[in-house]
């Protein structure tokens, strides 16, 4: 586009000044114009009443999926017990209907006999009272889902060895990895 | 009518108020809008969104800018989205060259009654400074706060809008040395 100097551009922004101020303004406004006014904020409140709705909608669905997920993952434990408590209550009632003999063989052989363990060994210390159990494995007897074999391990411990000033339990398994002391 | 007391009228949610709105304000949006769109209908149309949309936005209209500038920029956007929708982009340069030159000059009132036409042919950005400049007589700092845009983006929207008004209208016989440009 040819570039005319300044003062030729205001001199014509002058005239559209002078022209323009003749344009017109309406006395009045037009028939019926506030009526549409009304009517077009009438619809879009409407709109916004609709446009809430569809949020709200969205959201609640949103919420009650994730509140549907979050009881899912709640749950899902509860669902598929590993350790039932029933059966815990089972061991607990079975060890505390179980007599240990007072002599330290004898305890040795019950402690034996209830973890079930195949191969381990078990030493007992008189001097220091110290119990040294190594199993390559867990106790067969003790194993479930919930690796609850500890605490069990330990209330036969306290079963068998009570009088006992410290005990020690070593655990290994089979590859050699110490699982847990006890104490 | 006093602006302050309108406008906490208008905040308190008075009916009777939103009316005086309209009809305080509608003529002159309304010349403005006929003059940027060049059809009353649509003129109406704009200006009849621009208060329905203020209506909502009140609450967010500040007490410092003239209660008619909040307005006109909104009606200035009704018309921006008006073009957008109806994809009215318009090549300055290929317009002003196909436009062709009348034999006879025409009268004031003919140029009057033309200039709508010639406004019409910019860009919705250049007719409306022309459309605040020179009809409503707003200050270069008053056009860029209603279209919030810098000072210096307004300066160069009505150089080009002139530059391209005076092509347009000499090639339609509307300025007085037209014969000789």
């Amino acid at each position: 586009m040819e570039h005319k100097p300044t003062d030729e551009l205001e001199q014509l922004g002058e005239q559209l000044r002078s022209k323009l101020f003749g344009y017109p303004v309406l006395e009045s406004l037009p028939a019926g114009f506030m009526e549409g006014v009304r009517q077009k904020i009438r619809i879009r409140q409407r709109q916004r009443l609709h446009r809430w709705a569809v949020l709200a909608s969205a959201a609640v669905i949103l919420l009650g999926i994730g509140l549907s997920r979050h009881l899912m993952v709640k749950n899902a434990p509860e669902a598929i017990p590993p350790q039932p408590q029933a059966q815990i209550n089972e061991f607990d009632a079975n060890l505390a209907r179980m007599s240990v003999p007072p002599d330290t063989d004898g305890k040795i052989k019950v402690f034996s006999q209830i973890i079930g363990a195949q191969n381990f060994t078990l030493s007992f210390n008189r001097t220091k009272d110290e119990l040294t159990f190594v199993a390559s494995d867990k106790p067969a007897k003790l194993i479930d889902k919930n690796n609850h074999w500890e605490a069990k391990l330990q209330k036969v411990l306290d079963k068998c060895f009570l009088d006992a000033k410290e005990l020690t339990c070593i655990v290994v398994d089979g590859r050699g990895k110490n699982w847990s002391i006890l104490e | 009518m006093n602006e302050k007391e309108l406008v906490s009228r208008l905040r308190a949610k008075e009916e009777q108020a939103f009316e005086e709105l309209v009809q305080s304000y509608g003529p002159r949006l309304l010349r403005g809008a006929r003059l940027l769109t060049g059809q009353s209908q649509l003129a109406e149309v704009l200006v009849s969104d621009a208060f329905a949309e203020a209506f909502f936005a009140l609450p967010r209209y500040r007490a410092e800018a003239p209660l008619f500038n909040w307005l006109y920029g909104i009606m200035l956007n009704q018309f921006r989205y008006h073009c957008r929708k109806h994809k009215h982009f318009i090549n300055l340069e290929s317009v002003a060259d196909s436009l062709e030159a009348k034999e006879t000059p025409v009268d004031d009132s003919d140029m009057l009654k033309r200039l709508p036409d010639c406004i019409g042919k910019l860009s919705p950005e250049h007719s409306s400074v022309i459309v605040l400049k020179y009809l409503e007589g707003k200050t270069t700092e008053e056009i860029a706060d209603i279209l919030a845009i810098p000072s210096g983006t307004v300066k160069s929207r009505v150089h080009n809008a002139l530059e391209f008004l005076r092509k347009t209208m000499n090639q339609m016989n509307l300025l007085p040395n037209s014969a000789t440009d």
